[in-house]
């Protein structure tokens, strides 16, 4: 599982079913459970500052 | 032969000729054997052994013995039966635990032919069938059922675990028997949804971050 769509931020529903190869009307009914997807954002990993090369000065005054 | 005489003058007598009396069995040549009604039979695979004991059909006269056998028309049915002839029991027994060609994959009919037969010097007899219905034991649910796994939530954070994808598994599901352990229903085949829509096992989840983030294999 790979995303990087905020769209699923939130619980989404999975399933799994099965049945007998060779005889597909013998089967089960769905397990269900979810999968809850988390914006990564508020707990950040890391952040990586960008080297500055001749920056243009910048004078404050109080 | 026999003698005849005055009976005041037993001397005066004359003998018979010779004659010949033959006592016959009737049941030599019976008159006749009259099959019963038999009933249809089933019998799903793997069962326990099911019996059939066919009713006695009538002799005229009453008292001859008659013998009983059978015939099926497709003899590969008879993997699944066999026969006690002997005239008090007059009994099919039906089993079959390994061979499911015997019922294809639903059910096969098979026709059988009971014959009742009386005569110890010329015979008469009388045809009865019925048909015994084999059936295949993984399409029932009192024989074969599925038990599904219990899945477990799980949580996942956007962009994690890149580039090889957050992955999980859950428990298999198990095939259940009765009324005793046996593979011979084959094994399972798993599909899975996300958000309600069928998951395709060949998606290549990093193909697209926007889309399609879930595979199932």
């Amino acid at each position: 599982m790979y995303s990087e769509d905020f769209a699923l931020l939130g619980l989404r529903p999975y399933t799994v079913k099965a049945f007998l190869t060779e005889y597909a009307v013998t089967t089960t009914d769905d397990a269900t459970a979810t999968i809850e997807f988390l914006d990564p954002c508020p707990d950040p990993e890391s952040v990586v500052s960008v080297l500055q090369t001749n920056p243009v000065d910048y004078y404050y005054t109080a | 032969m026999f003698r005849a005489h005055y009976e005041n003058y037993s001397s005066n007598d004359i003998l018979s000729n010779i004659f010949t009396v033959t006592v016959i069995d009737p049941c030599d040549k019976p008159v006749s054997v009259t099959s019963k009604t038999l009933t249809d039979q089933e019998y799903t695979i793997t069962q326990a052994e099911q019996t059939y004991q066919v009713p006695v059909y009538d002799a005229d006269p009453v008292w001859c013995a008659i013998t009983y056998s059978y015939q099926i028309v497709d003899v590969a049915g008879d993997a699944a039966l066999a026969f006690d002839s002997d005239a008090a029991a007059r009994q099919f027994a039906f089993s079959q635990t390994t061979d499911l060609t015997l019922s294809g994959a639903t059910s096969k009919v098979y026709t059988i032919a009971v014959k009742g037969e009386a005569g110890n010097v010329v015979t008469t007899s009388d045809t009865a069938t019925f048909s015994l219905t084999i059936k295949n034991p993984c399409i029932d649910p009192s024989y074969v059922t599925i038990e599904k796994a219990v899945l477990l939530n799980q949580i996942y954070e956007l962009h994690e675990f890149d580039p090889i994808g957050f992955e999980f598994t859950h428990d298999p599901f198990v095939i259940k028997t009765l009324p005793f352990d046996h593979s011979l229903c084959g094994s399972l085949t798993y599909t899975s949804t996300f958000m309600t829509v069928d998951i395709d096992e060949t998606i290549a989840v990093f193909a697209d971050p926007m889309s399609d983030p879930v595979r199932y294999d």
